[in-house]
Order: structure tokens, then C-alpha cells, then sequence
């Protein structure tokens, strides 16, 4: 896998879909990122970005049978590949190697 | 909204399956945006579900069908060709916005003064598209056209319809003739404005109204809201008389009772049977029209051909053009002229009915809106030059893109995005000011403005002060963005930022720009100057008569004294009486018209000249002994009227100088005769007097025209004329009590005659020109000054080295003074110049606009020339004092 960098969005909607586990549905992932980090998006904005991860291969989905009100139409459940498992690694990693021996200027980190 | 329950805007979620990915992803986004909407609608109302459902619909739509990135800044990584315009667009104008907002003050500076011209633009547009472009508000409008009657001796050949002239007026037997033989016409009808009094409430009330033959309606294709139009059989002798009132008499006399309809009114004393109402707005003319009546029998059954007093309206048959109109109309003239010989000579005229209502505003407008497209041109070459200035502070950041691999024609579309975008925010602020302007500038419009109740702020306008916004932002940006891309890498890197090639190349296109400005503030000036003198002529022009202190009232007669005789004269006796008794009347007359205010009435006139009788037409009225000595009027010999000029004297008549001159020139008038050779009045009436001249408008020449003693020719309608210090706001209840105590069923209404000649369309007209232009010229000359100062405060910044150079070196102060001075003179000089040969060659417009001045007059040309230079002086006095405190040692040091 290239070591491609993933962007901080990108970031919190792959690790909003492990939170959820086997709830990675759309509109839990927008409820997800509201309710840990406070982001408001469009629906336009998390769909783009969930078809760059897929793009990239960190993300895949099935088809779950449509729940009453949607019209008859199908749902997509989420879910995170190893290789975004990995990218999720490999950016931790780099960032904990920035952030390690800040604590004096920057603080501890809140829960 | 949407009718269906429970289920999300049909539109919008079409646009969402029309633009979501294909397959199951575009699926599952239709579902969630469902599912989500059912829950939006179980905490909200529907229509912010609805408002919910339609922003994550756009916002999907927006990232799927342009290709639009959430993180991306780069505009080639969207899908397809389109895609990528739009992203570029998008990022231009993101990069745009970004400009502006660095620079507030530039932007607010350029925001409002684009958005006073384009404002200015679109107000004036919003008339010139209602009045001039649009199609009349008829059925068919391009098949209707006015007819005249043209008697070459009186109104020469080819006469110009567009101009009144009373002389047109069709006798009715005459429209008659035309309407049974013209060939062409699907349906004619004629009118003439006609005043009624209402009675039979409390007050009497005088309303306008419009005579018209059956066809006059059908003519316009207009059909009453309510009942029944007009039908042959109401034209018929012995008819019973009908009326179709206006929508404003029938909602206020009526309180909209559609009972109405069937009813009867008494219209100057006889019963009219309300056939129908016509419908809101309806308009002709110029006017709503509060009644629309009949013919009464004694005018159907006149027989007389040579006084007319008719307008005649027809509409063309389908595929008919006026030129074949006018050769088929010309036969009917011939074969009229057969069957009556007196009438050979007549011809008859057409003229397209919108050519006629638009001819006499279009040139005013055409200047107006040339004038205000000129503001707006003074506006961009000003903005031009801020962002040119602007873009040559980024020169070298241009330079670096351009090294960095930026292609020429990014750079330009970026350019031109920001000054789009900027004169965008401009327009907007403009239809702003134009949407609350409106109203006030059209009521301010000087009466006679055709249409003017067409005038409107709507789509149509929008969309030409959108479009006026880009072509502005396209002009604005042009100079500034091909200067960018004329930037080149080496230039950037050599020329550290000032001097060089590049900087004298755009210290001339700087000039230009002010050159540009100052010749379109000369014209407009010299436009406004123009006006000032017109209107100065115009309130010097002597009317003939003592306008001040003179009071007037139209006074109709009601039908029972109308027998032209002794009821008549006992009806005005009785009233003299009375009048003659009101405390502080110093002297009062009657007459049968009145200058400035109305009456106008010129039958067919024989006239005895020592070599022969001539026949013509000319102005006739009738007066009172009194009138005048009441109005002024200088008697040059022989005497006035007196009482003893009763019905049974020998006729006689007071002629005026012009008519003097005209018919007995050199000779002494009085002993010499005239004759109105009509049924009835047939008599050959003896000159015992001649009176100096007045006019009819102050831009009328005085015409000849003859006064009739009252009690010999009396008439219906006359003007109660009363001098006296007290004013019309003193006299008037007394006034009113005189004609109510005659009989309570006239109305009457006495204003002074001084402020209704102020207000008169001849003052009125010139007045409202000379504000229009004179803020206009105004608003131009101010915004070359600025111009001027701009260019030469940022040259002497430029400069400030040089200068601090020469100063070090031992150049007097007097010398840089000198040098900054006179480059800003010779911008100045070159601009008058150029205006100067601009103004000979445009002013041309406005010459049927001026009164009695050249629309080359030199003492304007001069004062306006002398305006302009003495504005360049002062504007280039500041930055080059500026340039003297520039400290030789800080300039050197910066070198």
C-alpha cells in the first residue's frame, strides 16, 4: 500500500465508522462526527469523501435491505478495510512522533 | 409546496436522482435523504423540511454533477470538460472573494460607484424600456395607427404627425366618409377628451372623460371588465345616450356595486344608462379615462366638413403595412374630393399609434439614458484605473505565479472574475438603489410622460443590470487583466517593481483613461449648461400679458342655460353679479380660452385683404369687455369691447398683432372684416380693435388669433378671470359661493394662473432636464476630478524617488510643483479638447430640447471648459505639493 497520508476529514470518518461498529451508516457517521468532534457537515461533503476512501480502497460497504420511509431504497452499511485500518496506523504513528515531548508547550491532552 | 404527504420536494428529489452517482450509492443517498426528511418532519413544519431536504439535496448535487471537491483547491482534478470550468469558476471566484475582502477600501470604493451608475442605468432603462421598447398594452398594437386630416395650405405637405397641431382634427361626417370607404381599416373609431360635471350627490364633481364613436373600443381590442361595449346602434341618431365608466368612477361612485351596470348617471345635466365598466388600468392616452360616452345627436347630425374636432383611431387589417395604408387612404382622399369639391385639397395622414405616443419623449429619453451610460463610463474608467493600479502592486507576485507555471490565460480569467465579480456586487447594490428611487423619479417627471404608469422593476430589468453588471466588469477588468498577462517573468525580476518599459506604458494608459473622462464630463456638462440656458430664456420670455395676481376658474355651463342666447347670457350675467360683488376683486372678465391653461378652438375663416378673401383657419375666442384690462394686454389702437357690442350691435372683433401683421401687413386693420362661413354664424364681423400678442405656451410663437364680443358669440364653456391681490386660496370659497348661488350643480375649482404657467409642460419639461443632467454632469465632473487626482497622486508615489533624486540634486520646489502640474493640465487639456469635437458632433441630440440656445452656444462651451480646467488644477495642486515633501534623504535611502 502506497503511503498515501489521509486528511484530518478523512481521518475522522474512518475512525467514526469504527466507533460505530456495525452501525456504519450513513447518517449515524454525520450523528458520529457531530456528537465527538463537534463537525456539522453536508451530506454532499461526507458522501464525496466516503467515495474517495472507497476510491482508495480504505472502505467498503454492503447493501442492507431498505427500512420503512426510505422510499423503497436500499442502505449502505460501512466498513473499514485492514488497508484503512493500516492508513489509520500509519498516521497515528506519524503524528504521535510529531506530538511526543510537546506536553511542556501544548499541555496535556483532554479526554 | 409539495401536496404530497409525508414525501419530500418532487423537484428537488428528482434533481437528486437526475445528478446522484449511479447505482446503489445514488440510491442509498435518495433513502438516507428520505429517512432523514420523515424525521425533520416529525420536529419541524413542513415547509422547513422542505427548506431541510432542498440544501443536502444541492449540496449532493453540487459535489456529484461539477465535479467539485471538498478538499481540493485545484480545479483540473474535476470530471470532464464542463466539470472543469465550473470548478474553475468556483475557484476563481473563491480566490476573488479572497481579493476584495483584503482590500475593503477599494472594494467599497468601487462597489458604490459602479453601483450609482449601474442603479442610475437601470432606473433610466426601466422608463426607456416601458415607453419606448415595449409594445403598447393593446391587442395587436402594431395594427393601430392615428388618422389625421392634412390640408397642405395649413400644415404644409408632409407635415409631422408626432407634433400637435389642432389643424389635424377630423370633422365627423369626415371620419365617417373614411371608415364606410377605406378599404384597410378593420375598424375605426374616433374620441376627443371631453370634461363632464357629475350630479345628483351632494357636491357636483367634474370628471375627465372621452367621447368616442362605437369603434373607438373595438379599435384598441379593450372590452368593458363589466356589461357591454360599445355597438353600432349606440352611434345611431336617437340612440339613447350610454356611458361605460372607468374602473376608478365605478369603484369610487359606485363602491364597485356590480348593480351598477344598467343604472343611470347625469352626465352635464342628461341621463346616461351605464352600460358596462372598463377594467382596471385600462388606460389610453395617457390617462384612465373616467367616463367613456357617446356622441349626442346635434354633434352625430353636423354636416359641417371644414372644423373638426376629432382624433381618429383604426386598426389595420391583418397583413396590411402603412405604406399600402397610406396609398389606399390617399384614393379615399381623392374619391371624398369628388363627391365634395370643397375638400380636394385634403389628404389624410397615418401615423402608428406607438410612433405617436413615444415621438414627442424619445429624444429627451435618448439623451437621457446617452447621459447616464456616460456616468457609467466615467464610473469604469475610474475603477479601471484602481484596479490598474492594483495590478500593477501585484506585478511581481504575477511574475511568480507565471515562473511557477501559471498559463497567461489563467491569469486573465482570474482577473476578470474579480472585476465581474466585484461590478456583480455593484449591480446589486445598484437595483437596490434603483428599486427605491423609482417611484420618486417618476413622480418627479414632469407631466406627458407617456406610459409612465407601464413603468416597472421587473425580470426583464434584473436581467439588464445583470447583464449591464458583466459587460461593466468585463471593461473594468480588460486593461488590468491583459496588463497581466502581458507580465513577463524577466520584466518582474529586472525591473524591481517601478520604471522600466512597463511603467511608462502604463502611465499612458493611465492617462488615456483620464482623457476618456474628462471629454465625457465636457459633454455632460456642456448638456447641463445647455439646459440652465434654456430655461433662463424661457423664464425671461414676456407671455404678453400680467400673469401675477390673476386668478381663474373654468366654468361650464349646465345644458338648461346652453341655448347660445339668452339663457346662456343670463347664466353669465347673473354670475358677473355676483363675482363683481366678492370684496377685493379688482377687476374680472370672462373668455372663452385662456392662455397657458385651456381652450383652443380654430374654425375655417374667411379674411378680406386688399387683394382678395382669403380662406384659412384661425384661432378664435370670445371675451367680455373687461378681460383685457383684467388680463393686461396692451390695446395698440382702436378700442375694446364694450356693452354696447350686445347680440343686436354690428359685429365686430379685436384682432391680435400677429394676426394683424400676417393678413394686413403695413395697413391699418381696423374697418377691415372677417367671416366664419359655418351655418349660423355666417356674418362678416368688422376689426374695431388690436390687442399685443400673447402666447399660448412660452415655447409657442404667438399665432394670430381674433376675439369675438361674449354677448354676440357666446359660448359654454368659459374662463371666469378675476384679478386681485388676495390670491386663488383667499378668493376661492368665495368664488365657489358665486357659481354654487347660480346654480349648486357646477363645479368649480380657482387656482392662480402664475403657478399653473410654472408648472406648465414648456417649464416643467426643461426644469426636470436640467436636474437630471446637472446631477448627472455633476456626478461625471466630480468623478474625472478624482480621476485626475488618483492617477497624479500615484504617479508622484511612483516617482517619489526620482523626485527625491532631483531635489537632492538642487531642482527648485517650484519646478517639481511645475512638473506635476502640468502633466495633470495637459491630461486635462487633451480631454477638453477631444470633448469639445465630441460635444459638436453629439449635442445635436438636444437641440429639440433647447429653447432658443445652440446646442453650440460658445458662452456654455467656454463657462463649462473653464469649469473643468479649474477642477484639473486644483485636482493636480494636491499631489504636487504632495511630491515636495518628498524627503530627498528617505529617497535615496530606499534606492
Amino acid at each position: 500500500m502506497p503511503a498515501t497520508s489521509l486528511g484530518e476529514f478523512e481521518q475522522l470518518v474512518l475512525l467514526a465508522i469504527l466507533q460505530l461498529d456495525d452501525d456504519g451508516f450513513a447518517l449515524s457517521i454525520l450523528r458520529e462526527l457531530d456528537r465527538r468532534a463537534g463537525r456539522r457537515v453536508s451530506r454532499g461533503a461526507l458522501y464525496k469523501t466516503l467515495e474517495r476512501l472507497e476510491t482508495k480502497g480504505y472502505l467498503s460497504w454492503e447493501v442492507e435491505a431498505p427500512t420503512p420511509g426510505r422510499g423503497g431504497h436500499p442502505r449502505r452499511r460501512f466498513r473499514v478495510t485492514p488497508d484503512g485500518v493500516t492508513a489509520l496506523q500509519n498516521t497515528r504513528d506519524a503524528l504521535f512522533r510529531f506530538w511526543s515531548g510537546l506536553e511542556g508547550v501544548l499541555g496535556e491532552p483532554k479526554p | 409546496m409539495s401536496a404530497r404527504p409525508n414525501e419530500p420536494p418532487r423537484l428537488a428529489e428528482r434533481l437528486l436522482e437526475r445528478f446522484a452517482p449511479a447505482g446503489v450509492a445514488g440510491k442509498s443517498m435518495l433513502g438516507d435523504a428520505r429517512e432523514e426528511y420523515l424525521a425533520q418532519l416529525e420536529c419541524s413544519t413542513r415547509f422547513m423540511a422542505d427548506a431541510w431536504y432542498w440544501k443536502h439535496a444541492l449540496s449532493i448535487i453540487v459535489r456529484f454533477a461539477t465535479g467539485y471537491e471538498t478538499r481540493s483547491l485545484d480545479p483540473t482534478r474535476g470530471r470532464g470538460r464542463l466539470a472543469a470550468a465550473v470548478s474553475t469558476v468556483a475557484y476563481d471566484t473563491k480566490l476573488a472573494v479572497r481579493a476584495l475582502r483584503n482590500r475593503p477600501g477599494l472594494t467599497l470604493a468601487a462597489v458604490v460607484t459602479l453601483g450609482f451608475g449601474i442603479g442610475a442605468n437601470t432606473m433610466i432603462f426601466s422608463v426607456v424600456d416601458a415607453v419606448l421598447l415595449r409594445p403598447l398594452p393593446f391587442q395587436d398594437p402594431g395594427r393601430l395607427v392615428n388618422v389625421f386630416r392634412i390640408d397642405p395650405e395649413l400644415t404644409g405637405e408632409n407635415p409631422d404627425l408626432t407634433e400637435f397641431n389642432s389643424f389635424y382634427a377630423v370633422p365627423y361626417p369626415v371620419f365617417l366618409d373614411w371608415a364606410e370607404l377605406s378599404p384597410v381599416f378593420a375598424v375605426a373609431g374616433s374620441y376627443r377628451p371631453m370634461n363632464f360635471s357629475v350630479t345628483g350627490r351632494d357636491r357636483p364633481e367634474r370628471l375627465g372623460g372621452i367621447e368616442v364613436s362605437w369603434g373607438t373600443l373595438a379599435a384598441l381590442g379593450a372590452r368593458p371588465a363589466l356589461g357591454r361595449s360599445f355597438t353600432p346602434e349606440d352611434d345611431e341618431i336617437g340612440a339613447p345616450r350610454v356611458v361605460a365608466l372607468g374602473h376608478g368612477t365605478w369603484q369610487g361612485r359606485f363602491g364597485s356595486d356590480p348593480s351598477a351596470v344598467g343604472r343611470s348617471i347625469s352626465l352635464n345635466g342628461v341621463a346616461h344608462e351605464i352600460i358596462g365598466v372598463m377594467p382596471r388600468g385600462f388606460m389610453f392616452g395617457g390617462s384612465s379615462r373616467d367616463l367613456w360616452v357617446t356622441f349626442n345627436d346635434e354633434f352625430k347630425s353636423s354636416t359641417t366638413r371644414n372644423a373638426g374636432s376629432l382624433q381618429v383611431i383604426a386598426r389595420l387589417k391583418p397583413g396590411v403595412s402603412m405604406d399600402m395604408a397610406q396609398r389606399e387612404m390617399d384614393g379615399v382622399a381623392r374619391r371624398i374630393g369628388e363627391i365634395h369639391p370643397e375638400e380636394q385639397q385634403h389628404g389624410i395622414g397615418l401615423i402608428g399609434r406607438r410612433e405617436l405616443v413615444v415621438a414627442s419623449s424619445r429624444a429627451g429619453l435618448v439623451a437621457l439614458f446617452g447621459a447616464v451610460g456616460l456616468v457609467l463610463l466615467i464610473a469604469c474608467a475610474n475603477i479601471a484605473n484602481l484596479l490598474l493600479v492594483r495590478a500593477t502592486e501585484r506585478h511581481r507576485e504575477l511574475g511568480l505565479r507565471q515562473a511557477l507555471g501559471a498559463g497567461r490565460w489563467r491569469l486573465v480569467t482570474q482577473h476578470m472574475t474579480e472585476s465581474v465579480l466585484l461590478s456583480l456586487i455593484g449591480g446589486l447594490f445598484g437595483c437596490g438603489l434603483a428599486l427605491i428611487a423609482l417611484r420618486p423619479f417618476i413622480s418627479a417627471f414632469p407631466s406627458g410622460l407617456p406610459r409612465a404608469e407601464e413603468i416597472a422593476i421587473d425580470l426583464r430589468l434584473l436581467s439588464f443590470s445583470a447583464a449591464l453588471a458583466v459587460v461593466t466588469g468585463v471593461v473594468i477588468g480588460i486593461l488590468p487583466a491583459f496588463r497581466a498577462m502581458r507580465t513577463s517573468v524577466m520584466e518582474v525580476l529586472q525591473d524591481g517593481g517601478r520604471g522600466g518599459v512597463g511603467g511608462r506604458r502604463r502611465s499612458r494608459t493611465h492617462a488615456g483613461l483620464i482623457v476618456a473622462e474628462v471629454a465625457i464630463a465636457f459633454v455632460l456638462l456642456v448638456g447641463a449648461g445647455l439646459f440652465i440656458r434654456s430655461l433662463q430664456r424661457l423664464t425671461q420670455v414676456d407671455p404678453g400679458f400680467q400673469s401675477s395676481e390673476l386668478v381663474v376658474a373654468g366654468i361650464s355651463v349646465p345644458t338648461e342655460y346652453r341655448d347660445w342666447g339668452d339663457a346662456t347670457r343670463g347664466f353669465y350675467g347673473d354670475l358677473a353679479a355676483r363675482v363683481e360683488a366678492i370684496p377685493g376683486v379688482e377687476s374680472f372678465a370672462f373668455a372663452g380660452q385662456m392662455p397657458f391653461v385651456g381652450g383652443w378652438s380654430s374654425p375655417p375663416t374667411l379674411i378680406e385683404t386688399p387683394d382678395e378673401t382669403v380662406e384659412t383657419a384661425v384661432h378664435r375666442t370670445c371675451m367680455t369687455p373687461g378681460y383685457l384690462q383684467t388680463m393686461g394686454i396692451p390695446l395698440l389702437s382702436g378700442r375694446d369691447f364694450s356693452a354696447l357690442d350686445s347680440e343686436d350691435a354690428p359685429p365686430v372683433i379685436v384682432v391680435n398683432r400677429a394676426m394683424a401683421d400676417r393678413y394686413w401687413t403695413g395697413l391699418d386693420p381696423i374697418g377691415r372684416r372677417v367671416m366664419v362661413p359655418v351655418p349660423g354664424d355666417s356674418v362678416w364681423r368688422t376689426v374695431v380693435g388690436v390687442a399685443e400678442n400673447t402666447i399660448y405656451r412660452l415655447d409657442f410663437e404667438p399665432f394670430p388669433k381674433y376675439w369675438v364680443p361674449f354677448d354676440q358669440v357666446p359660448f359654454w364653456y368659459e374662463w371666469l378671470i378675476v384679478r386681485s391681490s388676495l390670491g386663488a386660496d383667499a378668493l376661492a370659497p368665495s368664488i365657489r359661493e358665486a357659481v354654487w348661488a347660480v346654480d349648486s350643480d357646477i363645479p368649480a375649482r380657482p387656482f392662480q394662473l402664475d403657478e399653473a404657467i410654472q408648472g406648465s409642460g414648456a417649464l416643467a419639461g426643461p426644469k426636470f432636464a436640467f436636474i437630471i443632467f446637472g446631477c448627472l454632469s455633476a456626478l461625471a465632473a466630480i468623478l474625472a476630478t478624482i480621476g485626475i487626482y488618483g492617477v497624479l497622486s500615484y504617479t508622484v508615489q511612483q516617482r517619489s524617488n526620482e523626485i527625491g533624486i532631483r531635489m537632492a540634486l538642487g531642482a527648485a520646489e517650484a519646478a517639481v510643483v511645475r512638473q506635476v502640474l502640468r502633466r495633470g493640465l495637459l491630461m486635462a487639456g487633451i480631454g477638453l479638447a477631444t470633448g469639445l469635437a465630441v460635444a459638436f458632433a453629439v449635442s445635436r441630440v438636444l437641440d429639440s430640447l433647447l429653447f432658443e440656445v445652440s446646442p453650440t452656444d460658445p458662452l456654455t462651451l467656454a463657462g463649462v471648459a473653464f469649469l473643468l480646467a479649474a477642477a484639473a488644477v486644483v485636482a493636480s495642486y494636491v499631489p504636487a505639493r504632495r511630491a515636495t515633501k518628498v524627503d530627498p534623504v528617505e529617497a535615496l535611502r530606499q534606492q
